[in-house]
């Protein structure tokens, strides 16, 4: 444990070394300037111009600001004794400048009146400098060209630069306090809408301004949220940007990633590819594409391998996405658009383990068993998807569909040996197994929604009614063909007759095909009940229909050891069909009750009702006649909420809600009437007929409060569930002597959980860094009944989690996050014995990424794991990444880095779990200690090539 | 919101989806009524109007006084906003939509009473569901009765706030009505048996007198663009007479209980200017107004026209952009146009604003809210009064008595402030 405070030290020691350069920029500003702007030629004051302060040496702006409501304008923490500039401007006036300084002695400078002169609206246009920030009309726009950053800054450096702007850890952007709920580009998503693809790629030179506008219902502009727009230059609304990177490291790992992206006005077309052997898996073209952003010149935490995965991942995938808009510029009711995506993924994975499980039975008897496996799996996916959107102001219809291929192929070993608490060996089950499946589904689906406002506009069904509409369709098929040879052989020291051998050939084919249709229909009380009657109430009807059928298929054939030939296993071979109707109408009243004082506080109290009722048939065809059943089940599913939501206008906005719902489960065929195969002796599943379906009640409350009445504003929030579960299904397991174990599904009460979690953010913003703190906590516990050997159990299980966390930047220079995270476990029987087993985690993360020169990065990531279990010694390993990245070229295109990975090759992947009555204790492959060298660039051009001259 | 203005009765143009045109005057339809009556245009005078060059002026320039009158805050006066206001000698007579009740204050901004609106739905053995839509006083200056409207139902009370009659009343929608003191009645929008509307019509003793501006009832059903008409009466605050305005008419009428008249014909710069024709073409645009102008300045008419002394007040209203400065004073003697964004505080308003035009708060839907011969009103909410006040912070600001108390002892939540001015007159 010496090393973890000793790194801490190192790290506070190395970033405070260069104090000269972070301090460089941070003068003594102590004085204070002030004036009013008058507009004299109309005689008046003149509000929501923008005023920038130079430094006449070297033309660098200090400061900015806008004119209040009464022309008004007041500078605080500007330098003394310095020639300052001071610039103000509006659109369709006149510029106008004025050399000042403020005298040592004062610490103060009244600027009086500067009077402005209304000017052509040209003149804006050959106005060479920009002001900074601008109000036009309801829209605040920061100019990009008034900002001096490094040619190769991308927007998110820019947006660091703007004081009215911050960036969160999580990626969340906020401007004057307020969160931006989506960023476009030139008024569209840019590739898929994530605001990390805009911000880290755009050049800042190719943007012209940053809007930030409300997109509020205009009955409650309290209730608004921002929107951001990056208005890119003229003829920059075209161009490509990519990434290519290579990695070669120690111990044959390597890495390598594609990207290109092309945009124009109309379309965006991505085309990415990766392949590594570093656990770095993204499942999605937006994953890989999110992985590979260009990024500026701010200091930001890295993008590192997953070293707490399970075995060794050597994923290769690539794909495509395309995206068409038809109606381009029609109005922002209009939507035409077409989205298509192909992502293809072949994964190979190595993964061994070894672990002992401890079984805790009655009288204070275990059975511990031993096993280690080695597992060897390839999988190929492939998913082909494309959906069409139609909108108009009323209606919009959207047709989507997707076709995926799977192939896998893999082969295991598992060794397993058990003893009793007296560590006598009891049995052992030894199984290789060899296996390749091919798959293919197919999803074909269709939405129409057409909203209330268009009867009631029509007039359709007489005046002041309407009536809202949604159909959804959705068909999917899937076939799979599994094939497998299973090998097993079981040795008991206590009974040689149990003895078995296994050497068994699976072929299964099957095919499903899924239909559901959703129908609903919306503010039903004005066709009912007119428009005038039951004020404030609204009543819905919808309709689930969900049809599935499922064709099965299996040929199990068994080793003849005389023949030396495989035969037909009649028992295990079977042809069956499955078919469930599920068909639930509920019906659903709600009652708003709002009350509200203008420009104070608006209250509004939701009720809603729903009486829902789930009819499921299920029926089964099988060679087998004890696998054909006929069963029905039946259930009423009351549900029933409140939310309370209170918005004291410019001051908090709290939400309080209760909700009361029920859930049916039923059990499935497996559960029911199994073909029971044996091959696996330590783990035997036999069905029972007499299952019923289990039925859930929970209660949930949570409540939050967004204080908003500070620039560094708070917020909390808490949740808290509970359940009880009648005729839960739950198991019933026999473990004899050898411990060959048996389980049946049973139907049992007294299953319940209730949990708890709750955080608390906030964020303070600095003159030059930010700190952003959060906290959270969780808890949850839960009792689960079981039977063992035929005595009732509850297991009981407490969790606890604890979580801090603290994001530090500064300046362009250092990203820092510091967290510390706290869990336990335990789980406690009650009924078989009282044996408890305990298992408590921490983990302290320490990520930083430092600028040593504008090129010259460096990045650690630091995590101290402890793993404490009961009756074992607490386990102690710290994994330490680290890297130093250079880019060269004149547009830092391309990127060196060296990487050391795990440097202090302590990774070592603790398996630790409590499950009901066991505990498992082991540890499994895991990547270790790597070195990385690898070069990266990215192409990037932005605005045709001849224009750019031109501009230039 | 919908909310009434002082001049009669009013709604912002560009909140409302539907919008509304006349047809051109001289479309000659069949009426039951006979022949549609003339307007007499031989007095008309231009108005030059060019909005980006409105001038700006100080309170005292245009005022002789100020007083702001807080209304008392108590569990009994506590209300939401002031939607419509009338005085007396001795009352303000407010109404508050979103509670739908009728509240009276002295006019030192003392609660006196007030008349609930469940007390108001149960006078008109109506349910909750009703909204309280108008408020108005009868014009007996004596004593006055405040005459409320909800449902089909117009619901007398005496300052008392005690039931004094009860009559049935139905409007068409979008119909405005304003009864002159000698009896003549006029009415917008007004419906006939067959297919035929009026954009105004005026009434006399329940025979009609005369009748303008008619239009099919389902000439404008298929347009996106204009779904109605719309025509506004703006009280001129002189006795017998009454300013009308119409949607895409850049022409200012007077009514008399005898005759229409142009009085004045705005004239914009070509940038703001509808084509001439626009009516017409406006049944042709499939497109909403606000998608049409998006990247226009066109002004889609004049409203709220109210005349002190040689002062003309009046709005305009414009589609796309934002328009909070849209409210103009235009100084007929001298020719001199003022914007109502830009007129500065000074001493004699104690350096606070007197609309809330700039803080994009009330004044932007309702305008002032009434003239009684000698004083404008207008209103605040404490929220946006105390937001004024934070930009006079770090001044030495000295305020009188009754504003000390209130920003020391009130909150942002307190009721809202009633603003009086008296125009200077020449």
């Amino acid at each position: 444990m010496w090393l973890r405070p000793l790194i801490i030290i190192i790290i506070a020691f190395f970033f405070h070394a260069h104090p000269v350069y972070a301090q460089q920029k941070i003068p003594v500003n102590i004085g204070s300037a002030k004036g009013i702007l008058r507009d004299t030629v109309r005689n008046y004051l003149l509000r929501s111009a923008t005023l920038s302060v130079y430094k006449v040496a070297d033309s660098s702006l200090l400061s900015y600001q806008v004119s209040n409501n009464n022309g008004e304008f007041n500078f605080k923490n500007l330098p003394l004794n310095t020639p300052l500039r001071i610039e103000a401007s509006h659109i369709g006036y006149q510029t106008i400048n004025k050399i000042f300084s403020i005298p040592e002695n004062t610490k103060f400078i009244d600027l009086k009146t500067l009077k402005v002169s209304p000017g052509t609206v040209t003149l804006k246009e050959v106005s060479i400098s920009v002001p900074p920030i601008t109000m036009n009309g309801d829209t605040l726009e920061f100019n990009a060209a008034a900002f001096k950053l490094d040619s190769n800054a991308v927007v998110e450096d820019l947006m660091r630069k703007i004081p009215n702007i911050t960036l969160w850890g999580d990626g969340k952007i906020t401007v004057n306090g307020r969160e931006v709920k989506s960023v476009l580009v030139n008024g569209k998503p840019f590739f898929g809408g994530n605001p990390k693809i805009a911000t880290q790629n755009l050049p800042k030179n190719t943007l012209e301004k940053i809007q930030v506008y409300n997109t509020a219902p205009k009955d409650n502009p309290q209730d608004s949220t921002l929107e951001m727009n990056l208005k890119l230059k003229k003829g920059k609304n075209i161009g490509y940007f990519g990434k290519i990177g290579i990695g070669l490291g120690t111990d044959k790992r390597y890495e390598t990633d594609a990207s290109l992206n092309l945009f124009s006005p109309k379309m965006q077309l991505t085309i990415a590819g990766a392949s590594n052997n570093v656990n770095k898996v993204a499942s999605n073209i937006s994953t890989l594409l999110e992985n590979s952003t260009f990024k500026g010149v701010y200091a930001g935490i890295d993008y590192m391998p997953d070293f707490r995965l399970s075995g060794i991942k050597r994923p290769t995938e690539g794909g495509f996405t395309f995206n068409y808009d038809f109606a381009d510029n029609k109005g922002p009711n209009q939507q035409r658009t077409l989205a298509s995506n192909y992502f293809l993924q072949n994964s190979n994975q190595k993964a061994s383990s070894n672990t002992q499980t401890i079984t805790a039975l009655a009288n204070a008897n275990t059975v511990i068993e031993n096993a280690s496996s080695n597992d060897n799996k390839e999988r190929t996916h492939q998913i082909f998807n494309s959906s069409y959107k139609w909108a108009n102001e009323y209606s919009n219809v959207n047709f989507s569909h997707s076709i995926g291929i799977n192939h896998n192929i893999g082969t295991g070993e598992t060794s397993r040996s058990s003893q009793n608490e007296k560590h006598q060996l009891i049995s052992t089950n030894n199984s290789k197994d060899n296996s390749s499946g091919d798959g293919t589904n197919l999803t074909f689906s269709i939405n129409y929604n057409l909203s209330p406002a268009y009867s009631r506009k029509k007039q359709l069904l007489g005046p002041n009614k309407s009536l809202g509409f949604n159909l959804n369709y959705k068909i999917s098929t899937e076939q799979n063909h599994n094939s497998k040879n299973n090998i097993t052989e079981f040795i008991s020291f206590i009974d040689h007759q149990q003895n078995k051998r296994f050497d068994r050939l699976y072929d299964l084919k099957s095919t499903n095909t899924n239909q559901e249709v959703k129908l609903s229909f919306s503010d039903l009380k004005t066709v009912l009940f007119g428009d005038k009657r039951l004020p404030r109430v609204s009543l819905n009807l919808v309709n689930y229909l969900t049809l599935l059928n499922k064709e099965e298929q299996s040929n199990i054939k068994d080793i003849n050891p005389s023949l030396n030939d495989y035969v037909v296993n009649p028992h295990l071979t079977n042809v069956s069909s499955y078919r469930s109707i599920r068909e639930s109408p509920a019906f659903t009243i709600q009652k708003l009750y709002a009350k509200g004082m203008a420009n104070r506080y608006i209250k509004r109290l939701a009720i809603s009702v729903q009486a829902k009722v789930d009819f499921l048939s299920q029926t089964n065809r099988s060679e087998k006649s004890f696998q054909n059943l006929d069963l029905l089940y039946k259930r009423f599913l009351p549900f029933a909420s409140a939310i309370f939501t209170d918005n004291q206008f410019g001051h908090s906005y709290k939400e309080y809600s209760l909700s009361y719902s029920t859930k049916m489960n039923i059990p499935n065929i497996e559960q029911l009437a199994p073909l029971v195969d044996s091959t696996n002796l330590y783990y035997i599943q036999k069905g029972n007929l007499n299952l019923k379906s289990s039925y859930t009640q929970s209660l949930s409350f949570s409540f939050e409060n967004r204080i908003l009445r500070t620039k560094n504003k708070l917020d909390y929030r808490l949740a808290i569930e509970a359940a009880m579960i009648k005729n839960n299904l739950t198991d019933s397991m026999l473990i004899d002597a050898q411990n060959i174990r048996t389980n049946y599904v049973v139907n049992s009460d007294g299953s319940k959980y209730i949990s708890y979690g709750g955080s608390i953010n906030k964020a303070y913003k600095l003159k030059t860094s930010e700190i952003q703190l959060s906290l959270s906590s969780s808890f949850s516990h839960s009792r689960n009944p079981g039977y063992i050997n035929g005595v009732l159990n509850y297991s009981n299980f407490f969790g606890t989690t604890s979580r801090i966390k603290i994001f530090y930047t500064l300046k362009d220079l250092l990203a820092l996050e510091l967290s510390e995270e706290y869990r336990t476990y335990s789980s406690k029987q009650a009924g078989l014995n009282h044996v408890q087993f305990d298992n408590v985690n921490s983990l302290t993360t320490i990520s930083a990424s430092y600028k040593l020169t504008k090129k010259f990065s460096i990045n650690n990531n630091i995590s101290f794991n402890r793993n404490t279990s009961s009756g074992l010694k607490p386990i102690n390993y710290t994994i330490w990444n680290t890297s130093a990245s250079y880019r060269f070229l004149k547009g830092n295109n391309m990127e060196f880095k060296f990487s050391a990975l795990d440097l202090l090759r302590q990774n070592t992947s603790i398996i630790s779990r409590i499950t009901a009555n066991n505990q498992v204790l082991g540890t499994q492959n895991v990547l270790r200690q790597y070195f990385m060298t690898s070069l990266v660039y990215y192409p990037r051009q932005f605005g045709k090539k001849i224009n750019q001259k031109k501009t230039e | 919101m919908l909310k009434t203005r002082c001049s009669l009765l009013f709604y912002n143009y560009k909140t409302t989806v539907f919008i509304v045109v006349t047809l051109l005057i001289c479309n000659s339809g069949n009426s039951l009524f006979g022949q549609t009556a003339s307007v007499d245009t031989s007095h008309i005078k231009i108005l030059r109007i060019d909005p980006e060059n409105a001038n700006g002026t100080t309170v005292s320039k245009l005022f002789e006084k100020v007083n702001f009158i807080p209304l008392e805050t108590s569990k009994d006066s506590f209300f939401s906003d002031i939607d419509r206001l009338e005085t007396t000698s001795k009352y303000f007579v407010i109404l508050d939509i979103s509670t739908g009740s009728i509240l009276i204050f002295n006019k030192t901004g003392k609660f006196y009473k007030k008349v609930s609106g469940s007390k108001i739905r149960t006078d008109a053995g109506l349910n909750a569901s009703y909204r309280v839509g108008k408020m108005e006083l009868t014009d007996d200056k004596e004593s006055p009765l405040i005459q409320v409207s909800v449902g089909d139902y117009s619901l007398f009370y005496n300052l008392e706030c005690q039931l004094v009659r009860k009559e049935s009343s139905k409007l068409p929608p979008r119909s405005r009505m304003h009864r002159f003191s000698e009896g003549t009645l006029f009415q917008t929008n007004y419906p006939t048996k067959d297919s035929t509307c009026y954009g105004l019509v005026s009434f006399k003793a329940n025979k009609i007198l005369n009748s303008y501006f008619p239009y099919q009832k389902n000439q404008y059903k298929n347009s996106e663009f204009i779904a109605d008409i719309d025509a506004r009466l703006n009280n001129s605050y002189i006795d017998n007479e009454l300013f009308f305005t119409r949607r895409f008419d850049y022409q200012i009428y007077k009514a008399t209980p005898q005759s229409l008249t142009v009085e004045y014909r705005v004239v914009f710069p070509a940038m703001y200017h509808l084509p001439v024709d626009f009516e017409q073409t406006a049944l042709t645009i499939k497109e909403m107004p606000q998608e049409y102008f998006r990247n226009d300045q066109k002004l889609a008419g004049v409203s709220d026209v109210l005349k002190i002394d040689s002062k003309l007040f009046f709005r305009l209203a414009e589609y796309g952009k934002s328009s909070y400065h849209d409210a103009f004073i235009y100084d007929l003697k001298a020719e001199n146009l003022i914007s109502i964004s830009h007129i500065e505080p000074d001493s004699l308003s104690s350096f606070l604003p007197v609309t809330d035009l700039n803080e994009r708060n009330g004044f932007s839907n309702s305008n002032f809210d009434f003239f009684d011969g000698n004083y404008l009103y207008t209103h605040f909410s404490a929220y946006a009064f105390f937001k004024m006040k934070e930009l006079n912070d770090n001044k030495n600001i000295t305020y009188n008595p009754e504003l000390i108390r209130f920003f020391d002892k009130e909150s942002r939540k307190s009721n809202p402030i009633i603003v009086e001015l008296k125009p200077i007159k020449n």
